[in-house]
């Protein structure tokens, strides 16, 4: 024991020392630990910010659409070269607003453009019209408002969309009667559909002899609320006894719904979807066989042509009043070779 | 590093216990108090966070409110014309622009920020209408002022939406710093927490071995005592190296304790001496009362003989018997010696006047003559010498060496000095003793009952004790035989030194 207290003793200021400078260490280090995690965590991020010149907005009728989102972030991306911000306007809002809504607060925004998706109702024309007075630029995208003071539109051929349908549904046709559907907005002033559809019309009755066997159809799709063109699409597939043999979808949310009611009804194989853009689910329906084609519009030229259209307004005072994005018709065959393009680009839509 | 820890030893142990126990207690404080600062800090930090956190909700919050008064007043002076109405608008409107100013007026792609430019931007148009709307209702332009109110209400709501969507948006954001500063409150909790566990841990033991370091040596130092007290004088040293106050005493004690073994030493030392002188004193005494208890024996028949022995010489000299008269005085002188030296020392002139004495007897008594010779250095008969010790030797060599011979017995005596001795030879040519009586003699087994018959009562065991005690050294008596009829010598051997003091 004796000898145990000497030990001890001896010990004592080495004791000291070490409990000393770890105490010491350990609430230092501690200390800084805490001051580093606290200050790197979340908070100081509001700072992360760019600043740019110029103002833009999209407005688009859905802002869920993966094809809308992808022209946004190719128009974002090429208005920073511009030193201008494209806004997605309405998609931070918690009240979802029409597009003509958005138009006039973008109008009331003092923006210095406006990328809209048109329709061709009278109040649009008012309001872009109004807009176009205020000096700001409003270019429409995809569908026109041509009555308008628009500068310019941007769009796909509409003619030449419709061949495409057309051609597919003469590749599907095996001799037996068929009922083919297009699914049309019920905004009827709509010429572009018209255009589409009359151009499905030609190219089948052109490429047909017997034009009795092909029963072409367009079927208006309540688009007057929201939920509505799901419904009808149901409706159209729960309607047994006139089941269609091909739906020709014009845009991304009918062909989804339109594949979504086919697998749920067990009527894959039944019912051929001729769809409307490439996205990733959209693609994987052409993979399984649910959706039979697709037409890609190039998203990503649309979008830099957006902003392409507004600069060269902003610059040189006049732009061309229609432009187009190509597009091009997807199926099985040609799934693995696009894909590969699309990695190889580097984006995957 | 060692030499810190060694500069940190020698300073703790230099330190007193109050500073020591100051600095350890100090030490823990500082540390307390520092956890503390560190944790108020904090929590301040945290708390003002928060605050600021939602700060942007109250912002936007008081924007709604003054949104809403300037569009109710403006509907309410539309609707009554009142002036109170007017006043509160412009109030309020005035309000409104000077809020809307906070917010932020650049294009940015952080989503909040561009819809606070929006907000302005769209309130500026809503202020810049709604004031075209109370101009119109002042002109009572009707058309005009419902058209405009109608586009204000409209924008009104549009704003509206702004702003509760942007609020929402803060909020989600502000929620999620919000988490972080809780789950940071959090972390800082557990760091504090383990900060203050392991401060315990350290202070508790830190006070253990100081508490033990301050009472150990007091325990030892009770221990030693408590031995010491038990008359244990041979504890060992307290080791305790320290500066402060038990180290003191610690060192006190210590002294204390060299002390009083030194002091139990030297008493010891002492005491052995005394016994070793008293002992010495003692054999000598009873040495002496041994040969006095002879002699008183034989007192009765010298006083006597002596008184006798003077008569008969001188009627041997009244007869004009001259050698018996000689030989009567010679007697007389050998017994008068006899009662006169027993108690004290002599010189060798007394004692070999002695021998002269016995050696004239013994011719006269017997027949044989007895053929004694000495050669005495002049220089060394007033060397002094216990009493009685030359005469016992030549009774012994008389009676043991040439009493029985049948050729002629010599004795011879001789004094001479050599090296730093006085030695006292006596030879003579008789039987000899054989090497085992030697050494029985010199132990002082020797003698037996015939000799004290013969001899007049002092043996040479005696005589060696005594001679040994006077001087002090062992080899003082040596015995040489070289064999059966070889004779024997004996020889003691004086040191000089008592020769000086004699002279």
């Amino acid at each position: 024991m004796n000898k145990v207290g000497q030990g001890n003793k001896r010990a004592l200021p080495i004791i000291l020392y070490i409990s000393i400078v770890s105490i010491f260490i350990i609430t230092m280090f501690s200390f800084f630990y805490f001051r580093q995690k606290f200050f790197t965590i979340g908070l100081s991020k509001e700072v992360d910010y760019e600043t740019y010149k110029k103002h833009y907005v999209m407005i688009t009728s859905d802002t869920k659409s993966p094809f809308w989102e992808a022209v946004y972030q190719e128009a974002r991306t090429e208005a920073k070269a511009y030193n201008a911000y494209v806004e997605y306007m309405g998609k931070n809002l918690s009240t979802p607003y029409d597009t003509k809504e958005l138009l006039k607060i973008a109008t009331n925004c003092n923006v210095d453009g406006i990328i809209l998706e048109g329709d061709e109702s009278e109040e649009t024309t008012n309001l872009i019209n109004k807009a176009v007075e205020k000096g700001i630029m409003v270019i429409t995208v995809l569908k026109d408002n041509p009555k308008s003071k628009r500068q310019c539109f941007i769009g796909v051929n509409n003619y030449n969309l419709g061949k495409l349908y057309g051609e597919q549904v003469l590749a599907l046709y095996k001799g037996e009667p068929e009922r083919v559907l297009v699914l049309m907005d019920s905004g009827s002033s709509d010429t572009n559909q018209n255009i589409v559809y009359s151009s499905i019309k030609e190219t089948i009755y052109e490429g047909l002899k017997e034009s009795d066997t092909v029963e072409l159809q367009a079927v208006s799709i309540r688009n007057d609320n929201r939920f509505s063109s799901e419904e009808s699409i149901r409706d159209i597939i729960m309607d047994v006894k006139h089941l269609p043999s091909i739906m020709i979808c014009l845009n991304d949310i009918d062909t989804k719904c339109a594949y979504q009611a086919v697998v749920d009804h067990n009527k894959v194989g039944e019912i051929d979807i001729l769809g409307y853009y490439d996205s990733q689910d959209i693609l994987a329906a052409i993979q399984k066989q649910i959706v039979h084609s697709t037409v890609a519009i190039d998203s990503k030229e649309m979008g830099s042509l957006c902003i392409w259209a507004l600069e060269e307004y902003k610059t040189s005072g006049h732009v061309s009043s229609y432009l187009t994005a190509d597009m091009e018709m997807i199926t099985m065959k040609e799934l693995d070779i696009y894909l590969q393009k699309m990695n190889e680009v580097g984006t995957t839509p | 590093m060692n030499r810190a820890i060694s500069l940190i030893k020698s300073k703790w142990y230099s330190l007193k216990i109050r500073t020591k126990l100051i600095t350890v207690f100090m030490f823990t404080f500082l540390i307390v108090l520092i956890i503390n600062f560190f944790m108020y800090s904090n929590i301040n930090a945290i708390t003002r966070k928060i605050d600021k956190v939602y700060m942007s909700n109250v912002n936007l919050n008081q924007l709604i409110e003054s949104l809403a008064a300037v569009q109710n007043s403006m509907t309410d002076y539309l609707n009554t014309k009142n002036s109170a109405a007017l006043q509160e608008y412009y109030a309020w409107e005035q309000n409104y622009s000077k809020q809307m100013g906070n917010l932020n007026n650049e294009i940015t792609d952080d989503d909040r920020l561009l819809m606070e430019k929006n907000i302005k931007s769209m309130s500026e148009n809503y202020l810049r209408i709604t004031n075209e709307t109370m101009q119109a209702k002042r002109s009572r332009n009707v058309e005009k002022y419902k058209k405009y109110y109608e586009e204000a209400s409209e924008l009104f709501t549009h704003i509206n939406t702004y702003i509760y969507s942007l609020n929402n948006g803060q909020f989600k954001y502000n929620s999620h710093n919000y988490q972080v500063l809780l789950s940071s409150l959090q972390y800082l909790e557990t760091i504090v927490t383990i900060i203050i566990i392991v401060v315990i841990i350290a202070s508790i033991v830190l006070i253990y071995f100081l508490t033990y370091s301050i009472t150990n040596p007091l325990t030892e130092l009770a221990e030693a005592a408590n031995e010491i007290a038990k008359g244990h004088f041979d504890v060992s040293l307290i080791k305790n190296y320290a500066l402060d106050e038990v180290g003191i005493v610690s060192r006190a004690f210590n002294h204390m304790i060299i002390s009083i073994q030194e002091y139990i030493q030297r008493i010891k030392m002492n005491l052995e001496i005394e016994n070793a002188m008293k002992e010495k004193e003692l054999i000598i005494a009873s040495h002496l009362k041994d040969a006095q208890l002879k002699y008183l024996q034989a007192q009765i028949n010298p006083h006597f003989l002596f008184n006798t022995l003077n008569a008969g010489a001188q009627l041997a000299m009244m007869e004009g018997a001259d050698t018996t008269c000689v030989f009567i005085e010679n007697m007389a002188d050998f017994f008068r010696y006899n009662i006169k030296k027993i108690n004290e020392d002599a010189t060798l002139e007394e004692e070999l006047k002695l021998v002269d004495n016995y050696i004239h007897i013994l011719n006269v008594r017997f027949v044989g003559e007895i053929n004694y010779k000495k050669e005495v250095e002049d220089t060394l008969i007033k060397v002094r010498v216990p009493s009685m010790i030359l005469q016992p030797i030549v009774e012994n060599a008389v009676n043991y060496g040439i009493r029985d011979i049948e050729w002629e017995g010599r004795i011879e005596l001789k004094v001479y000095e050599e090296d730093s001795f006085i030695n006292i030879s006596i030879s003579d040519n008789g039987v000899g003793i054989s090497e085992s009586k030697i050494q029985e003699i010199l132990q002082g087994k020797g003698g037996g009952s015939e000799k004290a018959k013969n001899s007049n009562g002092i043996g040479l065991d005696n005589v060696i004790t005594r001679l040994r005690l006077y001087y002090g050294i062992e080899d003082v008596f040596e015995i040489i035989s070289e064999g059966h009829n070889k004779g024997t010598q004996v020889i003691i051997h004086i040191p000089k030194v008592n020769k000086a003091v004699a002279c």
